[in-house]
């Protein structure tokens, strides 16, 4: 559990060489560090409502969690972020992305975290938004079927079937985003009805949760002091295009190439009073020193409530 | 008996309200000169416990000081007749006999030869210093002669010229030829092309998504 203070700020991409040295200056990181990360938005798929007594403890939430795992294909490897993404009318950009369990070849280790984070907290004259975010990483091997485990190693394609184990298991979930399920490959799950499987996404949804969006992150970190200064650019799933060769193609959130700036430092303790003052002064200094360059802002708390709304 | 004496004793010549004025100028400068004295032997003897005074607060009592020297100085001069007249001797009952070292020390006009040499020294740095600033400041003047008739120049030489715009009299001579012609064409080409290429970048000037609303997105999948 970290106590995290942050801000955020945009900038256009005209700004961003301009943006980057300033931060390289700034800071003295020649190369800053990399950020590629793919993320699994999902909601606890049933709704527990608890009958509303008096005198007992009636605040239950539920919370959207995210599973956050690397990006690490190809195409993320290619991608410059510091080229712009242009929308053309014959698209050649090549932001086709490997879907998460297409290719498997021995590749089925993934490190997950999954993350909830609490409402950021209230209260009037705040310089930076202070909220709890809960992590636990967790190892997850994926696993086809120990029968034919030979023969799926082999062919990838093979592999698909696991993932349409969850199709089946919640019909009409948003399976239009979640395109790691192939519909072509439908026909080929009978020869896997009986394989052992293990499947990030059957997990989740043992856990109860179902995926209701993704997203993939792309940018810079640089550090300065205590403070992590992210720069980066989100890119969702363009459902223009079908998906083809264990791909899926990818575009940009914000369209007109806007970098999303945020800043933040983790304190580990919530309760630890001195060291998020000095948190909020270290992140008020910083946002002081760069505002002729960027304006820091702090973000608004309602858009960061992950909690899940009771109909 | 005593009492007798003293009464006929002529008190009406005693300057009084110039010397009541004097000594309540000195008791100042006295209570100024023991504090600070105070000050710096208390740290003297607790160099650990006792901050020394800080420069601000040196600063301004040096400046008290200096305006309380000041007002006395010129308390003595303008009654300097008066004070120079007069002539200090103890009244026949002060028992000379047994305060004879206060006595003496009353009754002393001349300062004391350490302090007057000190006098001497202060005398003598303030004729050095005069003498250089007299040299230097030949030389200043003639700085100051030579930055005048500059701003002068200067001023002469502006006259000759008009300005008008940001470019020389040759650059829009140049413009109006027909190679100016192409060029202004072509600059205008570039700027068209530089707009085009934002304007694909932005997707069309398309306002781009605050902060906020990418949050959401984040936090509660709310497409923007």
């Amino acid at each position: 559990m970290v106590q995290q203070l942050s801000l955020v700020a945009s900038f256009p991409h005209s700004k961003y060489v301009q943006t980057m040295s300033t931060l390289r200056a700034l800071t003295g990181i020649e190369k800053p560090q990399d950020i590629s990360t793919y993320t699994l938005l999902t909601k606890p798929y049933s709704e527990f409502k608890p009958k509303v007594e008096p005198g007992k403890v009636n605040q239950i939430e539920q919370y959207f969690m995210k599973c956050i795992t690397t990006w690490d294909d190809s195409t993320s490897d290619n991608l410059d972020i510091s080229v712009p993404i242009i929308k053309s009318g014959n698209d050649e950009s090549n932001l086709w992305v490997d879907t998460l369990f297409g290719d498997l070849n021995g590749n089925t280790r993934r490190n997950w975290t999954l993350q909830i984070s609490d409402i950021p907290t209230a209260g009037k004259n705040q310089t930076v938004s202070a909220q709890t975010v809960y992590e636990s990483t967790l190892v997850h091997y994926h696993t086809t079927n120990t029968k034919k485990g030979s023969l799926a190693n082999g062919e990838p394609k093979k592999d698909e079937p696991v993932d349409t184990e969850m199709k089946d298991a919640d019909a009409d979930a948003d399976l239009k985003e979640v395109r790691e399920v192939k519909v072509e490959n439908q026909d080929e799950s009978s020869i896997n009805t009986n394989a052992t499987t293990d499947s990030f996404l059957s997990f989740l949804h043992d856990l109860g949760y179902e995926v209701k969006n993704q997203y993939w992150i792309k940018g810079v970190r640089y550090f300065h002091g205590d403070i992590f200064i992210e720069t980066f650019k989100v890119f969702v799933r363009d459902d223009d295009f079908q998906s083809k060769d264990n791909q899926i193609k990818l575009k940009l959130l914000d369209s007109t190439n806007t970098f999303q700036v945020k800043v933040y430092i983790n304190v580990p303790k919530a309760t630890d009073v001195e060291l998020i003052n000095q948190g909020s002064k270290d992140l008020q200094k910083f946002q002081d020193f760069i505002k002729n360059l960027i304006s820091l802002e702090i973000p608004d708390r309602m858009y960061m409530d992950s909690r899940v709304l009771k109909s | 008996m005593n009492m007798n004496k003293v009464e006929r004793f002529d008190t009406s010549s005693i300057p009084l309200e110039t010397l009541e004025t004097i000594r309540s100028r000195l008791n100042q400068v006295h209570l100024s000169l023991r504090k600070l004295f105070d000050q710096l032997n208390h740290h003297n003897r607790h160099p650990t416990k006792v901050r020394y005074p800080s420069y601000q607060s040196l600063q301004s009592q040096f400046q008290i000081l200096l305006t309380q020297l000041h007002t006395l100085t010129s308390n003595l001069d303008s009654n300097d007749e008066q004070l120079k007249s007069t002539n200090v001797y103890p009244l026949p009952t002060f028992p000379a006999a047994q305060q004879e070292n206060l006595l003496t020390t009353l009754l002393r006009k001349k300062p004391l030869p350490e302090i007057d040499e000190w006098i001497d020294n202060a005398i003598l740095k303030c004729k050095q210093l005069n003498e250089s600033t007299q040299q230097s400041s030949a030389s200043l003047r003639q700085v100051d002669e030579f930055a005048q008739w500059c701003s002068a120049k200067v001023e002469e030489l502006q006259e000759e010229f008009h300005f008008y715009g940001f470019q020389t009299a040759q650059e829009l001579e140049h413009s109006t030829t027909e190679e100016g012609e192409k060029e202004k064409v072509k600059k205008a080409a570039l700027e068209s092309k530089r707009t085009e290429e934002e304007r694909a970048i932005t997707d069309g000037d398309k306002k781009p998504l605050t902060p906020n609303q990418i949050l959401k997105f984040m936090f509660q999948d709310v497409r923007p």
